[in-house]
């Protein structure tokens, strides 16, 4: 070119070269940009890396740690795929922690026998470059990435890091660029750290757990002693209310019963006072009064001996009524007597051979028997002993017999039927005639103290014989009672317990 | 009346990354069954169908529509990490207010048909849409033959926005979504119906046309056969310095082409040129662009212009902010920018400067729904036409009266 006036084709020349280099420099303007976003990135890793070391530090569990790590090493190094293995050294094992983008069932376990550990070597590779880690982990399927691994505090190998591309990745993808080795093995060994911590960590909470656990159970315990405690203090709080309420309520029925006691005692006292009063009245009036009339008898006696013929008709009249009158008073009084001796007499608690007891009363009253044609029939002649007093029990009998033969019907030869049957723990006599009978009004007078229901003219009696008989039932514990149809005749029961 | 909910975030695990969305969108079960539409955006390397799946669970009353790209931009700025992901949920009072239609078999030549095909079934369903949102497949797609095929049915005044799905700048495929399937050749159509709201739009790049151009010695359509009577693609590495068989997703960057603007829509634009990108080649050496070319025409390599891109951008907003009436209010924003304004031609420091401009220029107040993505191209009205772009930042101001 011509320095001093340049011609055309001079000038185009000139102007087409500096286009060619304008339109190069272009090239030039591209990868000052990349230098400068290749910076960016760098920045925004170190703030990622920061990042994950703060969460990876919250991990939980291995799984959580894994996951992610991962998504922190794909997101840092803009990378498709990746997986996490923990590496056992002394069993030579190796197990799968997680994986990011990538199905990895087929590969859960490694058996590293078959690997030469020292292949992985200590710093960050291209699986591309190493080719024994590469064929090994082909289950990964990554046609380009990395392995970085990690050691524990003991300097073995603790795990391995692998990012990368699968095929269909590589066309999306960046490739990988040779100056991120720094950062990805600072990244790596910031996770064998975090690893180890999480490792350390899950022993501590292990520990702390197993504590907890221990410290909730012991809480509970403590909580439910408490509330037994409490239940046994509000039980024993309402029972002793309960209780105290009760003592009130037996205080109270203890005064009453007292009360009672002292009561029914002063009227047992005044009982027997009055009985004994009455047992030395009646006992004094039968021989105070026995007296005169032994005596009325005995000059009555000696009157009729000695004076008899002396006497109209009328005057022996009144004599015989003054004897018969003497004779009844002394029957009346030998009754009351009697009556009085049954109630002062203690309760009977000898055994009293029942049998023998009838065959001497109907032995005793045969010839009143034979005079009145009467038939007495024991129809019962094994019957077990009482507990009784052998006087009172034939005086007992003798008396309902003497009571049949009395009131007999006009015409009609006496029968009488004594019997006894058991009934339960006791034993029931029955003594059953044919006489005139009782009407039903009267039924429950029969037992009353000089109660008559005939004329001396009619029936002659005192009034006193059922009256001893009722006393001596009861007096030995038994009951008495009257079933009769007038004018076919009566049964007298008497219910008395056995003697075992 | 339509009320808009937004969320993004970084999460890697896809299940986690799309609950914490609409969660943090939709933070009740009542609104998640409520919810009518769910745009998703979504970087490449999350697992799409658990993504749609677990939206599908969260909003099962939902119209599930979106699509994969380089990068989400949310309230908070840019994310282009490989597992990215931003929603925007709708909810109507009326269901009829927003209505979607969709197609999984949109290439270059059925991109008029497939559209209008698209616009005729929603335009039977509703007779009220008063604008609409496209987003369409951004790899093989005639995109001024699509919106042509919309206009065809809802006229050339319904505005249409958006933009096109991307890879992460591999050029390979780019992937739509609508329910739970994931489609190639995919386009949806969202039609609003909300007789309160209108969307006011700014476009804007930062680029300059370098050397003399490239002439258009043979093409068809939207593929270019010869510049200057070489094989195109050839001719172009050439002029890089890059091999002839370079792939066209690293290109993308530096090898936008621009082609001359008409002069009454040149203030408007702020450039004298619309780009335009190159996202497959033909192993003839031929390449195609989203729009359909003629022969003769002179196409330029272009060079950013650090200080057109920013003074550029803030023109833009006070253009945009000059069309919002006082009493309206901005209820949604929703952004498509070129995959190329992301981490491929700004450093951190630059692109979130770009973004807070954005931000400060359109939103009235703290936390308005956001929902940007970085795509292979932008729908966006250029002189009351309805256009599409490349290496465009493109804001979506939907405002309510």
């Amino acid at each position: 070119m011509s320095e001093q006036n340049p011609t055309y084709d001079e000038l185009l020349a000139t102007c087409q070269r500096l286009e060619k280099q304008v339109a190069q420099s272009l090239k030039i303007q591209d990868e000052l940009v990349k230098i400068r976003n290749l910076r960016d990135q760098d920045v925004k890793r170190q703030e990622l890396i920061k990042s994950y070391v703060s969460e990876a530090l919250e991990a939980g569990s291995k799984k959580e740690f894994g996951i992610i790590t991962l998504e922190y090493f794909v997101q840092v190094f803009n990378e498709a795929k990746g997986a996490l293995l923990e590496v056992n050294a002394n069993t030579k094992s190796a197990r799968l922690i997680s994986t990011f983008g990538m199905d990895a069932v087929d590969c859960e376990e490694f058996n590293l026998e078959t690997l030469d550990l020292d292949s992985i070597g200590r710093e960050v590779s291209f699986l591309s470059e190493n080719r024994t880690v590469y064929d090994y982990f082909a289950c990964f399927k990554l046609v380009e990435g990395y392995v970085g691994p990690f050691f524990g505090n003991d300097g073995q190998l603790a795990g391995l890091i692998f990012v990368g591309q699968a095929a269909e990745d590589i066309q999306f993808f960046p490739s990988f660029e040779r100056s991120n080795f720094a950062n990805f093995y600072a990244m790596t060994q910031f996770a064998g750290m975090l690893f180890q911590n999480l490792k350390n960590q899950k022993k501590l909470r292990y520990e702390i757990d197993e504590r907890k656990a221990i410290e909730s159970a012991l809480t509970k315990s403590q909580g439910k002693l408490v509330e037994i405690k409490n239940q046994l203090e509000e039980k024993v709080i309402s029972r002793t209310i309960e209780l105290e309420q009760s003592n009130v309520k037996l205080q109270n029925e203890i005064h009453v019963k007292e009360q009672y006691e002292n009561q029914l005692l002063r009227q047992t006292t005044e009982l027997k006072r009055s009985n004994q009063e009455l047992r030395e009245f009646a006992s004094a009036v039968s021989h105070d009064l026995k007296a005169p009339l032994r005596n009325i008898s005995t000059f009555s006696d000696l009157l009729r001996i000695n004076y008899l013929d002396q006497l109209d008709q009328s005057g022996r009249e009144y004599m015989n009524i003054v004897t018969k009158a003497v004779r009844h008073m002394g029957e009346v009084i030998d009754g009351l007597l009697t009556l009085s001796n049954v109630a002062a007499q203690p309760t009977p608690q000898t055994p009293v051979d029942m049998n023998r007891v009838l065959d001497n009363v109907v032995e005793r009253m045969a010839p009143t028997i034979k005079e009145q044609q009467a038939t007495v029939m024991i129809l019962n002649k094994n019957i077990p002993q009482i507990n009784g007093n052998h006087t009172q029990m034939e005086r007992l009998f003798q008396n309902l017999l003497e009571n049949a033969l009395k009131f007999t019907r006009e015409g009609v030869d006496p029968v009488i039927k004594i019997d006894a049957r058991r009934e339960e723990g006791d034993l029931v006599f029955s003594v059953e005639d044919n006489g005139i009978g009782i009407a039903d009004e009267y039924r429950d007078k029969i037992f009353g103290l000089f109660q008559r229901l005939y004329t001396d003219e009619l029936y002659e009696g005192t009034g006193i014989g059922l009256s001893i008989c009722k006393k001596i039932v009861e007096h030995m514990g038994g009951e008495m009672w009257v079933d009769s149809v007038l004018d076919e005749g009566t049964t007298f029961y008497i219910k008395l317990p056995i003697s075992e | 009346m339509l009320h808009f909910f937004s969320a993004h975030n970084e999460l890697v695990n896809t299940t986690k990354a799309m609950s914490r969305c609409i969660g943090e969108a939709l933070p009740t079960e009542d609104q998640q069954n409520a919810c009518d539409v769910l745009m998703i955006h979504t970087t490449i390397g999350h697992d799409f169908p658990t993504l749609l799946s677990t939206a599908r669970e969260l909003c099962p009353n939902a119209e599930i529509v979106g699509c994969s790209c380089a990068g989400v931009i949310g309230y908070d700025g840019a994310h282009e990490t490989m597992r990215a992901v931003a929603i925007m949920a709708i909810i109507a009072d009326d269901p009829s207010e927003v209505i979607v239609s969709h197609t999984d078999q949109i290439t270059g030549m059925s991109s008029y048909d497939q559209s209008r095909r698209m616009a005729e079934d929603m335009r039977e369903r509703s007779s009220g849409v008063n604008m609409l949102y496209f987003l369409a497949s951004g790899i093989d797609i005639a995109c001024d033959r699509a919106l042509e095929g919309i206009e065809s049915v809802f006229g050339p005044e319904t505005p249409i926005f958006g933009g096109t799905s991307s890879d992460n700048f591999k050029a390979i495929t780019s992937f739509q979504f609508y329910g739970e399937e994931i489609y190639e050749h995919g386009a949806l159509l969202i039609g609003f119906a909300d007789p309160t709201l209108r969307v006011v739009m700014g476009v804007h790049h930062g680029s300059v046309p370098i050397g003399r151009g490239f002439k258009v010695t043979s093409c068809d359509n939207n593929r270019i056969y010869e510049l200057d009577g070489q094989p195109a693609w050839h001719r172009l590495m050439d002029a890089l310095g890059f091999p002839h068989d370079q792939h066209p997703g690293p290109c993308i960057p530096v090898a936008g082409i621009g082609e001359r603007l008409s002069d009454e829509l040149i203030d408007e634009y702020d450039n004298e040129h619309i780009l335009r990108v190159i996202v497959k080649t033909e192993e003839d050496g031929s390449f195609y662009v989203p729009v359909s070319c003629q022969e003769g025409a002179t196409i330029w390599l272009t060079k950013r212009d650090e200080e057109l891109i920013f003074d550029g951008l803030r023109r833009m907003l006070n253009r945009l902010k000059t069309q919002i009436a006082v009493d309206e209010e901005v209820v949604a924003v929703f952004q498509a920018d070129c995959a190329a304004r992301g981490r491929a031609m700004f450093d951190q420091i630059n692109k979130d400067e770009i973004i807070s401009i954005m931000h400060d220029g359109v939103m009235q107040r703290p936390g308005t729904p956001w929902l940007g993505f970085y795509g292979y191209g932008e729908f966006c009205l250029l002189g009351g036409r309805n256009t599409f772009h490349n290496y465009t930042t493109s804001l979506f101001a939907i405002v309510r009266s």
